[in-house]
């Protein structure tokens, strides 16, 4: 979405990128610091909060039990849907926003089917998989929103909990096996290692800026969302804004979102790993 | 399958008396953007409600010259209900809570303070487990004073039902589905006011009355623990600002209104 | 190129700033503080104004608002920490056009109502103030246009709230050379000048009284007031500053949001006061606004005040 600014603001950003000096004091390749809290959904099976300067998002994972997809009988399966609170501005109140949610979900979605390993999300070949939804809520827009997204659903999908499942075959070929939840204190984790994070690179002037804040959104002549997996390994991406990219200056963008998407992925998966540590020390 | 018991040996389903509210939360100011907001838990309901206003009215047709005009969505959070549902915010319950909970609110703020102006009020169901409009109408309360619009009085809003011939208090969604009758009332405590008041199901006389009544008492506590964290909160924001040199009068002097 | 991750901690500003403070609020300025609701207490008097946040219900005095009481004579009032703006007469704001309508501009102040800058409330070129012709209207978007950011004063405020602002000084109009930071109204004070200049570092602030405050660097001026770079126009023609100069300007701008974080006063000393602190720590502009600065900062503002509470005691 973008902000209002004037003319004379966005020549000053656009000055400055060019100078290397963002206007809230960020060099070209930084990125704004992440601030995160787990578990805010009790209910939900996985839930994250997470704050990127202005930018606030939620993120619930809800699971449930299906019938697979006859095309893909051995596959679990993953939807992820973006809506726009309307807490976070008027301008999202009834159906605004809606079209901004609808495409920033279908990027996750893909980066999602592609990383998680849907093979073990099969409790009976073919009759029982595992749906995993990934519900995103935007609080508010300070810029870089489907990066902050991509981030707080790979550490909801990381506290995540599949309920345990008894699968108790029928007595005869004919009958139905019988499946019953356990109890989801002791689920088991989800792999999400290889969900990648989106990182957001602004092409702004001749230069680019990674992780673009609400007021240099305006002033990008285009913008590229980059699935980067852990070793830079590089997923979907895609391109937002109405200028064209010249070819040096994509590979440019490229690097430096394969530069930035892994140490994200390491320094979110340290916090998560030590988080994870204080709450089993707290339960001891 | 056997009938449910509700309340057996005087607990109930999670352990509480029949007059026994479920823990409360409260926080302000939890969204940077709006011009106040509040994040209010009643047990694992949980509620987020912004507040943006008073400020220009959008639709020029809906201008009112002596009073402002009051504008409030509700809408439920996909992760919030125990059985993942999509649901529009033009749905008829979130239409029809948007409704209860804007005219709850007109009767609290002093709209007549803020002429030719528009409040937007929204409210964010982020878990549901009963008692959600009375938790809305508490969170769009704190919401309303963090942005500093003049209220007539703090508002608190609680429900209470009937089940196995006992009156119980604040109901969690289990008990609400056990199909007994549900009161949920919205209360001014200082000006001794019901402002909302809605009952679901069918209730003999004399239970009404006791009922309303419990209601009300749990209204009563949980204005107290809110205004406490108003007090909390303010006392935060102003200690600050106060400056050890004198302090500045700011809006002090203020015109009779 | 470091990356940050940490748990995210509600209030935390409110929090940094609340704990630095604890051991001096033992002091003479401990305010009464009241919740809406509450009945205010008239010193058993009978005779009382109901000032702003009151209102009067039998007898009894009781709030509208949560917030600090003032009492000035007879007058009672309830200073809340946070509310929409609300213009008096006089009042330096910065504002954005929203919308050219008619003879008028419509700016959104954040206030209750857009304010309204009247076509004949604005300088034009040509120096001397002309009558205003039909070619001035449609070349209104010419001098501002949606989207631009202008500094101008409240003319006049009507009694159904309408605002009406003048740029007629040439210190004011559109803004250019600089960034946007929103803090709470509450925050900025009237003070004799809004018109800053940290003249060693060459920026320049405008503190807008309804919070937004327009940071840059130092535009040099002509007597009368009027950029001397070029009038009314600078745009693609001003030359961009230096980078030394931009980082000054840049590290203004987050001293300011740090000031907001702590729901400090934003006024040319406290400013300077937290820019220079930033320098003194060695902390980079980026993370100025971060906690561990807000930290060194709070505990700054509360050695301060501990050093003005102590002259003032010694003084007796």
């Amino acid at each position: 979405m973008q902000a209002d600014i004037s003319d004379a603001e966005k020549l000053y950003i656009a000055q400055g990128v060019a100078q290397g000096v963002r206007n809230d004091g960020r060099g070209c390749h930084d990125a704004r610091p992440l601030e995160l809290e787990l578990g805010v959904v009790a209910q939900a099976n996985g839930s994250a909060r997470l704050h990127v300067g202005a930018t606030d998002v939620m993120v619930g994972v809800k699971v449930s039990l299906v019938s697979p997809d006859a095309a893909e009988p051995a596959k679990g399966q993953v939807f992820a849907t973006v809506e726009c609170s309307s807490c976070a501005s008027p301008e999202f109140k009834g159906r605004g926003g809606e079209d901004w949610g609808i495409d920033m979900a279908a990027a996750l979605q893909s980066a999602l089917q592609s990383s998680l390993d849907l093979g073990s999300l099969v409790v009976l070949a073919g009759k029982t998989v595992w749906a995993v939804h990934l519900d995103c809520l935007v609080l508010n827009d300070g810029g870089g929103v489907l990066g902050a997204l991509s981030v707080a659903a790979r550490a909801a999908l990381a506290v995540t909990r599949l309920p345990k499942v008894e699968v108790t075959m029928g007595e005869g070929d004919d009958d139905e096996p019988e499946i019953e939840l356990g109890d989801d204190s002791e689920g088991t984790p989800m792999g999400v290692t290889r969900v990648p994070v989106i990182v957001s690179v602004a092409q702004i002037g001749s230069r680019c800026v990674v992780d673009p804040s609400a007021e240099e959104e305006p002033c990008a002549s285009a913008v590229l969302h980059f699935a980067v997996g852990p070793g830079g390994r590089l997923g979907a991406a895609t391109k937002t804004g109405a200028g064209g990219i010249p070819q040096p200056a994509l590979l440019e963008m490229l690097e430096a979102a394969q530069q930035l998407g892994p140490k994200v992925l390491r320094e979110l998966d340290g916090f998560l790993a030590a988080s994870a540590a204080a709450a089993s020390a707290r339960a001891a | 399958m056997g009938r449910r018991e509700y309340v057996s040996d005087g607990l109930r389903l999670d352990g509480r008396r029949p007059k026994e509210l479920r823990n409360m939360r409260a926080q302000i100011g939890v969204l940077q953007s709006a011009d106040g907001s509040a994040m209010f838990q009643m047990g694992n309901t949980q509620v987020l409600a912004s507040v943006f206003g008073p400020r220009e009215v959008e639709q020029r047709s809906q201008l009112q010259h002596d009073r402002a005009i009051v504008k409030c969505e509700y809408a439920m959070a996909a992760f919030s209900t125990g059985e993942r549902r999509r649901r529009g915010k033009t749905d008829r319950r979130s239409t029809e809570l948007s409704l209860v909970i804007r005219n709850t609110l007109e009767q609290t703020i002093q709209l007549e303070e803020y002429a030719r102006s528009q409040i937007d009020v929204y409210v964010q169901v982020l878990q549901a487990d009963g008692g959600t409009r009375c938790a809305c109408i508490n969170a769009a309360m704190l919401a309303l004073a963090d942005a500093g619009i003049k209220l007539r009085d703090v508002i608190a809003s609680c429900a209470a039902g009937y089940l196995q011939g006992t009156p119980l208090l604040d109901l969690n969604h289990e008990e609400d589905r056990a199909g007994g009758p549900d009161i949920s009332v919205a209360y001014q405590p200082g000006l001794g006011k019901i402002v909302a008041l809605q009952m679901d199901g069918r209730l003999p006389t004399e239970a009404f009355d006791e009922c309303v009544q419990l209601a009300i008492e749990g209204c009563k506590a949980m204005a107290g623990v809110m205004r406490k964290e108003l007090l909390r909160h303010t006392r935060a924001l102003m200690a600050a600002g106060e400056d050890a040199g004198g302090g500045g009068g700011g809006g002090g002097g203020a015109a009779l209104r | 190129m470091s990356v940050t991750v940490r748990a995210y901690e509600h209030g935390a500003g409110t929090a940094l700033i609340r704990d630095a403070l604890k051991p001096l609020s033992r002091g003479a300025h401990a305010s009464a503080y009241v919740a809406v609701g509450d009945v205010i207490d008239t010193d058993d008097s009978d005779v009382f104004l109901k000032g702003h946040g009151t209102q009067v219900i039998g007898d009894r005095l009781v709030a509208t608002q949560c917030g600090a009481v003032t009492r000035t004579d007879k007058l009672i009032s309830v200073r809340p920490p946070r509310e929409r703006y609300v213009a008096r007469a006089g009042d330096v704001v910065v504002g954005r056009i929203v919308e050219i309508a008619g003879k008028r501009w419509k700016v959104d102040l954040q206030s209750q109502q857009q304010g309204s800058l009247l076509l004949s409330a604005v300088h034009l070129p040509g120096g001397v103030q002309r009558r205003r012709n039909a070619e001035d209207e449609l070349a209104m978007r010419s001098v501002f246009r949606e989207g631009d950011l202008v500094s101008a004063e409240v003319q006049q405020v009507y009694h159904d709230g309408g605002v009406h602002l003048h740029t007629r000084s040439l210190k004011f109009g559109k803004l250019e050379q600089g960034q946007l930071v929103v803090v709470h109204p509450g925050l900025v004070k009237r003070q004799r000048s809004h018109f800053i200049s940290f003249e060693p570092l060459g920026v320049d602030a405008i503190l807008g009284l309804n919070g937004l405050i327009w940071v840059g660097p130092h535009l040099p001026r002509g007597e009368d007031g009027a950029p001397a770079a070029a009038g009314g126009g600078g745009g693609a023609a001003a030359a961009a500053p230096e980078r030394e100069v931009r980082e000054r300007a840049v590290r203004v701008a987050a001293a300011v949001r740090a000031l907001a974080a702590l729901h400090l006063q934003v006024f040319p000393s406290s400013i300077t006061e937290a820019y220079q602190l930033s320098l003194e720590k060695g902390v980079a502009i980026k993370d100025v606004p971060q906690p561990a600065f807000l930290k060194l900062l709070a505990e700054h503002e509360a050695a301060r005040r501990h050093n003005v509470m102590a002259a003032e005691a010694g003084g007796f």
